[in-house]
């Protein structure tokens, strides 16, 4: 049988080392949005979902019309989140210059009391940054070239992991 | 035998980190939109009249170049030292935001231009078509400007604003001066031109 060379099975057993875990969560969500004072002549609509606030200005702008905005956002997610920024973009394209936009922010632990602060600012689960946006069309450099287009502005706030 | 995975596991990632490995960063976002449309200025001269006038003066208009009707030809004819006349504009605003009249020029265009600096042209109190009083504003008081050959004058009469659609008169009073030198083929043609800007805010 040696000459032979059969082969015959080794016995064997393994131990396992179990790693379980839950990834956090990144997720901001616009709780309120709403018109400050003072108030267009224009009628203005305000709605918001999760993603998005919007305010849709009836009627018609002009050279010199004002907007004030407020939005109120929420660090629902599992992580601490960090916003830096706000990035603009503007449609049609050729209306950026007719924008003169300012912003305020205000952070708050828990909705009910804020405090004046600025960006860069970190959220911590379940605490709230306010942005309030003066939007003031005010458009020389067109001339008359934006008359009559109908355009959007849209202000994106990236909020990015704060750790490590 | 744990201890071990551990050690290597801390092994790989000092290895990692040491060379300068990028890791992405989750990331979330919200958006403000905000929604407008831009308003339009824009007006049209409609009408032209003349209310009263000396002697035998002959005028006619027609539209402006391109029939665009901001402005519009006048031609004078029969014209003579002292002659004068009252004239309406109809002008309507045809964008969709409040405008008020801003500026009247008055340039030349042909025939006589020897006379055009004799000319006086004024604003009447009235809104009414060819219902206008004496003419009280700029009545000597338009500049003459000769580089360009025209009169212009910034409306700062009492001037309303004229919400989108609506339709307004605008009196007019021209007078040749008494000592206008004498000539002869003494008509004239000229653009009646307006510029509105908006009223708002």
């Amino acid at each position: 049988m040696v000459v032979m060379s059969v082969s015959y099975a080794l016995w064997s057993d393994n131990v396992y080392i179990n790693a379980t875990a839950t990834t956090g969560d990144v997720e901001v969500k616009v709780t309120y949005a709403w018109l400050k004072s003072p108030f267009p002549p224009n009628p203005v609509t305000v709605t918001w979902t999760d993603d998005a606030a919007t305010f849709a200005v009836g009627g018609y702008i002009y050279p010199g019309f004002t907007l004030h905005t407020g939005t109120d956002i929420k660090n629902v997610g599992s992580l601490p989140a960090r916003i830096e920024a706000i990035l603009y973009s503007f449609q049609p394209p050729i209306i950026e210059g007719c924008f003169n936009i300012t912003n305020e922010f205000a952070f708050s632990p828990d909705g009910s009391t804020w405090t004046v602060t600025t960006l860069p600012v970190t959220l911590q689960p379940g605490q709230y940054l306010r942005v309030q946006q003066l939007i003031k069309f005010n458009c020389q450099e067109l001339n008359n070239q934006a008359q009559g287009l109908s355009i959007t502005i849209t202000a994106t706030i990236k909020a990015v992991q704060a750790i490590p | 035998m744990k201890s071990k995975m551990v050690g290597l596991f801390a092994l790989v990632m000092i290895a990692l980190m040491a060379a300068g490995v990028a890791y992405s960063l989750w990331t979330d976002s919200v958006a403000i939109n905000v929604t407008a449309t831009t308003g339009d200025v824009e007006f049209r001269i409609l009408n032209f009249g003349v209310c009263s006038q000396s002697g035998a003066l002959v005028i006619n208009w027609s539209p402006g170049p391109g029939g665009e009707h901001e402005s519009i030809d006048v031609t004078i004819s029969n014209t003579y030292p002292g002659c004068w006349a009252y004239f309406c504009l109809e002008v309507k605003n045809t964008g969709t935001i409040p405008v008020k009249l801003y500026r009247m020029r008055i340039t030349y265009q042909g025939g006589n231009y020897g006379w055009m600096q004799y000319y006086y042209f004024a604003i009447p109190e009235g809104n009414q078509w060819c219902q206008i009083g004496p003419p009280v504003h700029f009545k000597n008081n338009l500049t003459w400007w000769s580089d360009w050959k025209y009169y212009g004058v910034d409306l700062l009469v009492p001037n309303p604003s004229r919400g989108a659609g609506e339709v307004w008169v605008l009196g007019g009073y021209f007078e040749l001066s008494s000592d206008a030198p004498q000539v002869e083929n003494n008509a004239i043609t000229v653009k009646l031109e307006l510029e509105v800007i908006q009223a708002v805010p």
